[in-house]
């Protein structure tokens, strides 16, 4: 058992899904509940997809540099996430925290953090899976070296996945 | 700051993962100045001797675990709950989880293949946040 001295340290992973909203929003009462700080991580996945529809995109379709173009979807898609945090964290006593924007796989990135964290913070579902524990949530519960804290938008909600096994 | 003074409920079974778990409750409950229930689960199926036997073991483990935890963290420990019931571990978790604002769990030694451990199925089936803790927390 160890108790720490120094500031306690909350890494919350984040996309664009109602449960990262829902754990970034959790994650932010928790960092002001305990006195720590909040580090808000993105990762923008290493083989070039991105969440954004392509029409929004269609001024980049000329660019024939794939570097390029995923440079510029990445950057559309931080402004869209920064969009997200900010309207999450204005309901929020948090006045500020460090955001991390890395390309490598979520689950990845946040267990690396978080080897140096307090505590882990993560949606239930990402924006793809809609029925089942995502896979970065999965993975994290697997191999991060800190306490990880799964978060659903629907607590309370009668979502068909949460059906407990019978006694 | 948002208010969560609720209810923390905490499992504990005498494992590593679950003497970290304990331990960071305590701090978390206190901070929030919330109530802690902590709950160990016992089935007499699972242990050796007789049902009483088995109960005084588990009565046993669990002060023997809340005790040293308390000791741990020294004055102004926050106010336990005591809560010892035969029955399924995680039916008996999210049962008591059913009201509290945050449920904290061991994380299991190791992945099963084919069988759902106690904190999987609590992250699965709780209707608040949970948390895992895991044996090497900090390390």
């Amino acid at each position: 058992m160890t108790r720490s001295i120094s500031s306690f340290r909350v890494i919350v992973g984040v996309d664009l899904s109602a449960d990262a909203a829902a754990a970034l929003s959790w994650a932010a009462d928790e960092a002001c509940g305990r006195g720590g700080e909040l580090i808000i991580v993105h990762a923008f996945e290493p083989f070039g997809e991105t969440r954004r529809p392509l029409a929004d995109t269609a001024d980049m379709a000329d660019t024939s540099e794939p570097a390029v173009l995923y440079a510029k979807l990445r950057e559309a898609q931080r402004q869209d996430v920064e969009d997200r945090i900010a309207h999450v964290l204005s309901g929020s006593a948090l006045r500020c925290a460090r955001r991390h924007y890395v390309v490598d796989l979520p689950a990845r990135a946040l267990c690396t953090l978080a080897a140096t964290s307090d505590l882990l913070v993560v949606g239930a579902r990402g924006d793809r899976v809609r029925d089942q524990l995502g896979s970065t949530p999965r993975t994290c519960l697997q191999h991060a070296h800190c306490p990880v804290v799964v978060i659903s938008a629907q607590a309370g909600v009668n979502a068909p996945w949460r059906e407990p096994l019978p006694a | 700051m948002a208010e969560r003074s609720g209810l923390v409920v905490v499992g504990i079974d005498g494992s590593p993962a679950s003497r970290e778990a304990l331990a960071w409750a305590l701090v978390e409950a206190s901070a929030w100045h919330a109530p802690l229930e902590v709950v160990h689960a016992w089935h007499a199926r699972w242990l050796p001797g007789s049902r009483a036997a088995a109960q005084d073991r588990a009565d046993r483990l669990f002060e023997t675990q809340l005790s040293a935890a308390v000791a741990w963290y020294g004055p102004d420990a926050p106010m336990v709950i005591e809560n010892v019931r035969e029955g399924r571990a995680a039916t008996v978790l999210l049962d008591a989880a059913r009201p509290a604002s945050l449920l904290v769990v061991g994380a299991a030694r190791r992945a099963r293949h084919g069988a759902e451990s106690v904190s999987e199925e609590c992250v699965r089936c709780a209707r608040c946040p949970v948390v895992v803790v895991p044996a090497d927390v900090g390390r």
